[in-house]
């Protein structure tokens, strides 16, 4: 094997480097992963920082602790270290490093030349290397070889991929031979590297066909996709038929099933480009500016303790707004980033007042502008990309003077001190130091990126809004277009949507680089990209069987997604033609309407059904800066819900809905009247006939008809977004 | 898309193999690592009686009678079934039966507010600050029934993890009793009512007004008349896992099994005198029939406010209720009908083989009587006791100091005993789980506590 021979021939010059080559072989071996050695106690008595991030306490941990005796400089294989690896004693972790292995010969060598540290002279690892960094591997190919280069300090570089740890983010790949990888599927994943704290990564696709010839689409959004489609091998879904086209982009657009109406003269227009017509009328309804502003409240952690009532009504109605106004999302994110003064006067300071601390604001800034999760470079440097704990506090130390004049709280708890019930000022004051919260100091100001602190006499926040909005800003774009994106589409481009990262990459990079770019083109305007993706053929394209479970990202076809919960239940009143209840807030109001998590204006009220209804069909209770606290998972206490719960069967009941108009019609005219407005499609001959067999069996009409909507708002069809 | 159904225990097919590994530590280099952390446990089902309000333990299994009267209290200790192991007199019932437990008494923390602290004891997870009003919220850890349906799911057809008869809080819901970001499906299957009401049942398995089983049955087939439809739609994955799960909830509603379970009506009088006519004693009756229907975590609370007259275990002496006549009227007697049934019960069936026992509260109290006879909160020494598979019977673990204050030997923590619960169980406490950002936190942080294992 050439490549061993090249490492050999490096190591055997001299003395084995502990920081560049035992180090790494330790980490590689898996000795420091978090259910072993790297484990917060430990294991067996023996701890070693959590996957090698600190040298100086893993070597004293070998050569110091345990009286010594885990190595033995004068017969290296009597070291405990090796004999436990090497599986000569017993070893819960089993063979690590067997005999003969080049890890073996590293630490062997290391130890017969007494343990040397040469922290103070090895060269820093400047970056890592991969290639290919991308690949499209035919089929009958089960294996990729991954060259691995560390470029250092010194202006060398050298082949780490005997050294480097190999990370597969599938199980379906293995890097049991690494830097070889091998798949036991043909699927696509991301393979991350990691060697001296540096880190890399590798997106290998193992195709199930070879890949096809490119065909031309006319949309640039189609183009994008089936060239990478065709890259891959894989074949696109046929598109969805007229009933099914109006349905999601009503969902997605306007956040409910369309009426019966709409339905109506939409399957029976007959003329061209009546999707495209579709889509405008849609854009240009309120609707649109309702499902916008609840999605943005949502990550804006827009709820009632915290806000109280009139500001969590303030920021929603100026979200409300901004999108009706069609505010571009730059100018946007500008207000609330660099938002202050009074909560009640000037909404986007209702940012701040959600955000308590440093921290969480860093966090929350990262999050929902840049799509970035810093949050684990709090404690240590990232595991897995490349942010250090330096960089984090450095840009949490850019809110350290933001303050609250706290005008009054007239709270019902005194003892909540996350509840405000009053008019807040968020204010820059002149100081306010942050300081590092395991080391002693004070950290300086830094914007993520920068290599120099922020200027003192620089108001911080206007210099971050200047930066995250600032054309050559890297994240920005292209995080508000991924969110776009996956609003649409289910799934991000990358994935989750506010984790971009090194071993996460984009599905299909080119195509987030031309979103971001059409967004910024557009003037950061929502409604354009929206519009954009919804013209596509991507988007309109139908599920396909054959799909496994994982989405790769590369929207060959659609996949079916629950309604939200503020969706279900708005869909189940305007089928029903049962509006909500909403204590305090005017009839017709719906649940995607509500400014925040509670349905009533009445804070001291316990939920009712209402609120009941969303919580288990997963609406956030907003306490956190991510989308993902919004669940989407079938449970059996949904089924529960819809089966014996209360809120369908009132609604269901309710003398003055829907149904009671019905009783006038031909049954056939109120059977479709009901197909129409659930499923925004006519009955099929067998569903006309099984619907009137089942009003005759029934005692009355009007509980008939109140079955048969039953059976449509409990079937799939009417549940899932297709 | 998960299509894990609570209830029924579908396991992820994934969730085996990653188990052992943990996400993208597994994949480093899989097979290699040790064996997965999932192996038949000593224990089955827990039944975890939560102590809320935090009980005093001068005052009841860990007696300091030779103390200073500010410190000894009211009662005094009276021999039991263990030689050397005195119990409050007021418990003689326990007394008699204590040689089936396990005591730790050496449990130990920081936080000294209810919601923190009761987070801490229901996850084993320190709390991220010592706050009063805790937000529950889905980056706090989940509830040990919660992880203990994703690792070691019930049989199919039994819940995993069931909680009743209440939700506690102090002021705001207290955090750790729901699966949090392991996800909803694994939140417990949580009954809000009073098993010693008469007519006792779940809602869910109770049809609407004005619908009988036949009209139930019209209306299904007005939806399969729908779902007829669905052609090719059908096989889409998470379509099939709402199909199931419609199926499944059908099943639970026209099926005897589990509904009989909660039906306490089947037990006779006289069983269901012993546990006592209370909600607290009914619960626990309620717990040993889910035991025998196979549920892995059982959690009863003892009561859904933290004090009072008739409320749980936090006996400051506030609004001139003192302590000592509410804890000789109420908590203590109750205390001794319940659990000397409950863990008898147990044994008679044979169900101690396989279940263990957790009696523990949030914290105990404070080694001082105050001014107005009360005890305060006290986090620096607490005990639990364990009775049941796995643990040792009539053995005292940890010792507290002469005055109750602090632990004198093997001090342990909330994360050990959550180590020893899950390791007990069969789970590795240092198995790797995802939070909501993706990051991998061990099961629990501590140490399984060797000197409790039988």
């Amino acid at each position: 094997m050439p490549l061993l021979n090249l490492v050999l021939l490096l190591c055997c010059a001299d003395v084995p480097s502990y920081r560049l080559e035992v180090q790494p072989m330790l980490v590689r071996a898996g000795c420091s992963s978090g259910p072993c050695h790297g484990n917060l106690n430990g294991k067996g008595g023996f701890k070693l920082s959590l996957r090698g991030e600190d040298a100086a306490f893993d070597l004293k941990a070998l050569v110091r602790e345990a009286t010594g005796r885990r190595v033995s400089r004068f017969d290296p294989d009597e070291s405990l270290i090796l004999k436990k690896a090497g599986g000569a004693v017993p070893h819960e972790g089993g063979v690590r490093l067997a005999p003969g292995s080049l890890g073996r010969q590293i630490l062997s060598r290391w130890i017969a030349a007494g343990c040397p540290d040469d922290g103070d002279r090895a060269p820093v690892v400047r970056r890592l290397e991969v290639s290919p960094r991308e690949q499209f591997v035919p089929p009958g190919v089960d294996r990729v070889t991954l060259k691995v280069m560390a470029v250092l300090s010194d202006g060398t570089s050298r082949d780490v991929g005997a050294l480097a740890t190999f990370e597969p983010g599938t199980l379906a790949f293995s890097a049991h031979a690494a830097p070889v990888i091998e798949a036991s599927r043909r699927t696509a994943g991301v393979v991350l590297i990691s060697y001296a704290g540096a880190q890399a990564a590798s997106r290998l696709h193992f195709m199930e066909h070879g890949s096809k010839p490119d065909s031309v689409a006319a949309h640039p959004i189609d183009r994008l996709v089936q060239s990478r489609l065709a890259r891959a091998g894989e074949s696109v879904a046929p598109m969805v038929p007229d009933h099914l086209f109006l349905r999601r982009v009503w969902i997605d657009l306007a956040g409910l099933p369309p009426p019966s109406s709409v339905a109506r003269a939409f399957l029976d227009d007959q003329s061209a480009g009546k999707r495209t017509r579709q889509i405008d009328e849609l854009l240009d309804a309120s609707t649109f500016a309702d499902i916008w502003a609840l999605k943005w409240a949502d990550v804006l952690r827009v709820e009632e303790k915290t806000l109280d009532s009139k500001g969590v009504a303030a920021l929603h109605s100026w979200l409300r707004r901004a999108f009706l106004d069609r505010m571009p999302l730059d100018a946007m994110a500008r207000a609330l980033i660099s938002g202050r003064g009074s909560s009640y006067e000037h909404p986007p300071s209702n940012f701040y007042r959600a955000l308590r601390d440093e921290q969480a604001r860093a966090e929350g800034v990262g999050q929902v502008f840049l799509g970035l999760r810093l949050q684990c470079a709090r404690c240590h440097n990232h595991p897995f990309d490349r942010w250090k704990q330096d960089d984090y506090h450095g840009f949490a130390a850019l809110f350290s003077r933001l303050q609250y004049r706290i005008v009054s709280n007239e709270k019902r708890d005194n003892l909540d001190k996350h509840e405000f019930v009053g008019d807040q000022i968020v204010y820059m004051a002149r100081s306010g130091d942050y300081k590092h919260p395991t080391r002693s100091g004070i950290v300086s100001p830094r914007i993520l990126d920068a290599s120099e602190p922020l200027r003192s006499d620089t108001d911080p926040l206007v210099a971050l809004a200047d930066w995250v909005t600032a054309g050559d800003n890297p994240y920005f774009a292209k995080a508000q277009a991924n969110r776009i994106w996956r609003h649409m589409m289910g799934r991000g481009l990358v994935d989750p949507e506010d984790d971009f990262r090194l071993a996460n990459p984009a599905s299909n990079p080119e195509l987030l680089d031309f979103l971001a770019t059409e967004l910024v083109r557009s003037g950061y305007e929502t409604r354009a990209l929206v519009r954009l993706i919804a013209t596509s053929q991507a988007y309109q394209r139908s599920w396909m069987t054959g799909d496994d479970d994982e989405d790769d990202g590369l929207a060959s076809s659609s996949r079916p997604r629950p309604l939200t919960a503020e969706q279900v239940l708005d869909a189940l009143a305007q089928v029903t033609g049962s509006p909500l209840a909403l204590r305090g807030w005017p009839r017709g109001t719906r649940a995607q309407q509500l400014p925040g998590v509670r349905a009533t204006r009445d804070p001291g009220r316990q939920a009712g059904d209402v609120e009941r209804f969303l919580r288990v069909f997963g609406k956030p209770e907003r306490l956190l800066s991510c989308d993902c606290e919004r669940t989407s998972e079938p449970t059996l206490a949904q089924t529960f819900q819809l089966l014996t719960g209360n809120t369908l069967q009132a609604m269901l009941a309710r003398s003055d809905n829907r149904l009671e108009s019905l009783l006038e019609l031909p049954a056939e005219r109120a059977i479709e009247e009901l197909f129409l407005a659930t499923l925004s499609r006519r009955p099929k001959p067998a569903e006309i006939t099984g619907s009137i067999k089942l009003l005759n069996d029934s005692k009355t009409k009007r509980e008939g008809y109140e079955d048969i909507l039953w059976g449509l708002v409990n079937a799939r069809e009417f549940l899932l977004r297709w | 898309m998960a299509t894990h159904i609570p209830w029924f225990g579908v396991p992820d097919r994934r969730v085996a193999l990653r188990v052992g590994f943990g996400g993208l530590g597994a994949a480093l280099l899989p097979g290699l690592l040790p064996a997965a952390a999932v192996r038949p446990g000593k224990v089955k089902t827990v039944i975890f009686l939560h102590q809320w309000g935090g009980p005093s333990h001068h005052d009841t299994i860990d007696m300091k009678p030779d103390a200073p009267s500010a410190v000894r209290g009211e009662f005094r200790p009276m021999a039991s079934s263990l030689v050397g192991v005195p119990v409050c007199e007021r418990l003689p019932r326990l007394a008699k039966v204590i040689d089936r437990f396990c005591q730790i008494r050496s449990l130990n923390h920081t936080m000294k507010n209810h919601n923190s602290a009761g987070y801490y004891s229901l996850t084993g997870m320190a709390p991220p600050s010592d706050d009063q009003r805790l937000r529950d919220s889905r980056e706090l850890f989940p509830a040990y029934g919660s992880i203990v349906d994703r690792f070691c799911p019930a049989p199919v057809g039994v819940p995993g993890f069931v909680a009743f008869p209440h939700q506690i809080a102090d002021g705001s819901i207290t955090p750790g009793q729901h699966g949090s970001f392991l996800g909803k499906v694994h939140d417990p299957l949580f009954i809000g009512l009073d098993p010693a009401q008469p007519g006792f049942r779940l809602p869910e398995l109770s049809l609407p007004e004005g619908v009988d089983p036949a009209r139930l049955a019209r209306r299904e087939t007005a939806r399969a008349l729908v779902e007829a439809q669905l052609g090719q739609l059908d096989k889409a994955p998470l379509a099939r896992g709402l199909a199931e799960q419609h199926g499944k909830a059908l099943a639970l509603l026209g099926s005897a099994k589990v509904r009989d379970a909660f039906d306490l009506s089947r037990e006779s009088e006289s069983v269901r005198d012993r546990y006592g006519r209370t909600t607290y004693g009914q619960s626990c009756l309620l717990a040993r029939r889910l035991a025998e229907a196979g549920c892995r975590w059982i959690q009863v609370y003892f009561n859904r406010s933290i004090g009072g007259a008739k409320g749980g275990w936090d006996t400051h002496g506030f609004r001139g209720e003192p302590m000592y006549p509410i804890l000789k009227d109420y908590l203590l007697p109750i205390t001794d009908q319940t659990l000397p049934t409950l863990v008898e019960d147990l044994e008679e069936r044979g169900l101690l083989e396989t279940t263990l026992l957790v009696w523990v509260g949030e914290f105990g109290r404070s080694p001082r009587i105050n001014n107005i006879a009360g005890r305060d909160h006290w986090p620096q020494c607490y005990p639990a006791l364990l009775a049941g598979a796995g643990v040792k019977r009539g053995y005292v673990h940890g010792r507290s100091d002469k005055l109750g204050a602090y632990p004198a030997s093997d001090p342990c923590r909330p994360e050990d005993l959550s180590a020893t619960l899950f390791h007990l169980l069969g789970i590795d406490p240092t198995t790797e789980i995802r939070d909501s950002l993706n990051r991998p936190l061990p099961l629990s942080p501590g140490r399984v506590i060797i000197g409790v294992l039988a």
